[in-house]
């Protein structure tokens, strides 16, 4: 990562380290002073950003496409860099707020938490000013594009910012004066638009707006030679000529996300969503798996609703049929030791009606003698 | 960590009280010495710590690697020990 700083005595200790560290220069003796760390970092970290500032600009361009992408990078990575100095002096207020942006469970910042929180902060900071992940990498390449085309309309909305996670916007908006971080779909023109699928056409990157001073000019040279082949497919005119580090990342972010999209001469595809379930194509089963599908699954359900009362229906059926069989060998007369039971009870039956009917003779007598 | 050793179990089970910050999980006697040397020589004072990162599992497995040199598996051994003497006794 270039850290392009003016003073690195402002650095501390530990960052010019991991600096050096990542310049690949030998470091001092573990127990030298800061001075050291500076002198060497002065020396190397600053001669190699020399070499890449001088190698800018106009004409370079075309040869360097590394100090191209250098460049850019150096444009938000002076804006992070900056920042990530400043960490170091962040009172503990700021560097507190500055975390709780991101998110981040802060505790107290005490002596033993600081050198902790600021290192987090600057990890937090860094993907901004690292291109070589997908978003920043969008916004180097279509800034760089800006300039390129004036015939065509230069107030052309850039949907890549969706594409980008929101660290990348940022970097999107030093470049963007029209600040688009809108997400959607604009169709402008033939070659011209996002689709939704994030596969842009050649001829979008020149759609972007009018900034992006340095980056933008070095570029011009082969977007011109590109003009002519806009049409052709997604970034197979530009690539990897002058922003190999950018234009590689992008074209292989989109081919990996839609692999089975094959270029198109207008540069439009449409992706086809994962279908809804329940729509069209897909069965409904899927989408409601418990429902029926067919009258004998139905009644099978049915039976099954049934199923518990149906043995209670059986035993109250049986217990009736049995009281009927009784009642009607009661009736036959069938010697049987049940029936036996039925004529002894209809038999003290008969005694009682015998008792009241004689009952009922003496009764008479009586009655009929006082009338006498 | 699916399988604790003995030690971290051993500490987990009680309140710390003043156990030295060698009977933590992880901290054998080169780390306790380190710690014992910054100022670290109760288990409770590294617990102070892990506190006041808000017990932060990432912040405070790289704060002991930072501070006294652990490695990786003994920074997440002891970080996991204390956070499991958290849970049970904060």
């Amino acid at each position: 990562m270039p850290s392009f700083v003016e003073d690195p005595a402002q650095l501390s200790k530990r960052r010019l380290r991991s600096e050096l560290a990542a310049h690949s220069v030998p470091l001092p003796a573990a127990d030298s002073g800061k001075e050291a760390y500076v002198e060497l970092y002065r020396r190397h970290v600053a001669a190699r950003s020399g070499a890449d500032f001088s190698s800018d600009e106009d004409e370079g361009r075309g040869q360097a496409g590394g100090s191209g992408e250098e460049a850019s990078i150096r444009d938000e990575g002076q804006k992070t860099e900056l920042e990530v100095m400043d960490v170091s002096q962040l009172t503990d207020v700021e560097l507190k707020a500055r975390l709780l942006q991101y998110g981040v469970n802060v505790g107290p910042i005490v002596a033993s938490t600081r050198t902790l929180y600021e290192k987090k902060l600057r990890i937090l900071l860094k993907p901004v000013s690292q291109p070589p992940l997908n978003g920043a990498g969008y916004a180097a390449q279509y800034s760089d594009v800006e300039d390129e085309d004036d015939d065509d309309d230069d107030d052309e909305e850039r949907d890549y910012g969706s594409v980008h996670a929101g660290g990348h916007l940022e970097a999107d908006e030093e470049q963007d004066q029209e600040g688009h971080n809108q997400v959607g779909l604009r169709f402008q023109g033939d070659a011209r638009y996002y689709p939704q699928c994030f596969l842009p056409s050649s001829g979008m990157l020149e759609s972007r707006s009018p900034d992006i001073s340095k980056v933008a000019t070095g570029t011009k040279d082969l977007m011109k030679d590109k003009n002519a082949t806009r049409k052709s497919p997604a970034f197979s005119p530009k690539p990897s000529v002058f922003r190999p580090q950018f234009k590689e990342p992008v074209s292989d972010i989109l081919m990996e996300m839609f692999p089975g999209t094959e270029p198109t001469p207008t540069g439009i595809s449409a992706t086809c969503r994962r279908p809804i379930k329940g729509a069209a194509g897909r069965p409904v089963q899927f989408k409601y798996p418990d429902t029926p599908s067919s009258p004998g699954t139905k009644e099978r359900r049915e039976l099954q609703r049934h199923l518990v009362p149906t043995w209670i229906q059986m035993l109250v059926f049986l217990l009736v049929a049995f009281l009927f069989y009784l009642i009607f060998s009661a009736m036959q007369g069938v010697p049987d030791s049940p029936s036996a039971v039925l004529l002894h009870r209809s038999g003290h039956e008969g005694e009682l009606l015998g008792d009241l009917s004689s009952f009922a003779t003496s009764e008479d007598p009586p009655l009929v003698s006082g009338e006498e | 960590m699916l399988t604790t050793s003995q030690k971290h179990r051993d500490f987990v089970a009680e309140p710390m009280a003043e156990k030295p910050v060698t009977a933590l999980a992880g901290i054998g006697d080169v780390l306790g010495k380190k710690l014992e040397e910054l100022g670290f020589d109760k288990a409770y004072v590294v617990l102070g710590q892990f506190l006041v990162l808000k017990k932060d599992v990432e912040l405070f497995t790289e704060w002991l690697k930072d501070i006294c040199g652990a490695n990786s598996r003994q920074a997440a051994s002891c970080t996991q020990c204390l956070k499991e003497w958290c849970d049970a006794f904060l």
